[in-house]
């Protein structure tokens, strides 16, 4: 059986808000998220969708007993992805393995506010080097 | 004839196109180089002033403001901004948007052109009035001239308040304006990267005098793209509303 994913909820009880980037100022619906920790997710992709305002990712993850857990990661808008990071529609395909550290949904949701992305080669893009 | 000009003929040459050349670059000294592509500051304010002298009218009218920035914030849900459906914002409003435009200017006119939904807007600079009879529209009436340094660009025939649930701002925080309001920018390079709008709100139905504030924005190395603020009617993410951003 092929482990499709890992899901460490690494809950870091860490100051991360002091990184926050202005961009988060410009995040509407920051106040969803708690930016006092973060959540690390690993997972599969199941959809990417690269629109406005905001773009969004779906993984499939397992959790700690094994269950299967869907999770949500809310990013920038297009532009700012693709001037900043060259993202396009194309950056994620169902499938991949990526992991995203992100502020988690105050409302104990399986949503994030991205803010770290780790590709399955390794590459990391850092999402508050943006500086808008 | 010679095959080359002889001196009389570059002597008339030179007396006949002398002058124009002195016209065009006494033009292009007259004219300040504002065009390129512009993003607000961020994140800055989100008002022109933090509490301009709001008449009763216009008290009430922000009394029922459900904001998504500001000290009033409220959620996505719960807001009324008519930013929130997609409807134009009008000016300065649109400024607020954390979105670049383009300024083009051109001998009789300037043109702004927004990334926020791809619409442009006309600064006419040929003299002309505004039109007798008045045709409100979302982003309103404009006319501009350049007064050294700066754009000078009035702005008349906004629709103003719509109604409780579609609300039109001067800003983000829930400021309402009436159609009869006049926005004046005086528009300024402050240095090579930094362009600053000086606006002043002249409304007698919703504020008690005019005030002024001002935004600033950076230039930008990058082409406008397109923002559709209804794209957003596609977006499986959680509570999403449109124009949120």
């Amino acid at each position: 059986m092929t482990k499709r994913g890992l899901l460490s909820a690494t809950v870091v009880a860490s100051g991360l808000s002091v990184l926050a980037p202005a961009l988060l100022s410009a995040h509407h619906a920051i106040s969803a998220f708690d930016r006092s920790r973060t959540v690390t997710v690993t997972g599969t992709v199941i959809q990417w969708q690269f629109i406005n305002p905001h773009a969004g990712l779906w993984l499939e993850a397992v959790d700690e007993s094994g269950n299967v857990v869907e999770w949500t990661a809310e990013f920038q808008g297009t532009l700012d992805l693709y001037r900043h990071f060259s993202w396009n529609k194309d950056t994620f395909k169902p499938g991949d393995t990526v992991t995203v550290t992100g502020f988690p949904a105050h409302n104990g949701s399986t949503n994030l506010a991205s803010r770290i992305v780790v590709f399955a080669d390794g590459t990391e893009v850092d999402l508050r080097s943006a500086p808008d | 004839m010679g095959r080359y000009p002889t001196r009389a003929m570059l002597s008339l040459a030179a007396a006949c196109c002398l002058p124009l050349m002195a016209l065009a670059q006494s033009s292009q000294q007259d004219t300040p180089h504002l065009s390129g592509v512009w993003q607000r500051s961020f994140p800055g304010d989100s008002s022109l002033v933090p509490e301009p002298p709001m008449t009763a009218w216009g008290r009430e009218r922000f009394d029922l403001a459900r904001p998504i920035h500001g000290p009033r914030t409220t959620s996505a849900t719960e807001a009324n901004s008519a930013e929130l459906t997609c409807l134009p914002m009008g000016f300065p409003a649109t400024y607020y948007r954390p979105r670049p435009f383009e300024i083009v200017q051109l001998p009789d006119r300037a043109l702004m052109l927004f990334e926020v939904d791809h619409f442009w807007r006309v600064i006419y600079m040929d003299g002309r009035e505004f039109p007798e009879v008045p045709l409100h529209t979302w982003n309103g009436y404009s006319i501009g001239h350049y007064e050294g340094d700066t754009l000078v660009i009035e702005t008349r025939h906004m629709l103003g308040w719509q109604g409780e649930n579609v609300q039109r701002w001067i800003d983000r925080v829930g400021h309402p304006f009436s159609d009869a309001v006049r926005v004046i920018e005086r528009i300024r390079r402050a240095d090579a990267q930094t362009l600053v709008n000086e606006v002043t709100i002249d409304d007698p139905i919703a504020y008690e005098e005019p005030f002024t504030g001002t935004l600033t924005f950076r230039l930008r190395d990058f082409e406008i793209a397109e923002f559709i603020c209804q794209e957003l009617m596609l977006s499986q993410l959680p509570e999403m509303r449109p124009g949120q951003e």
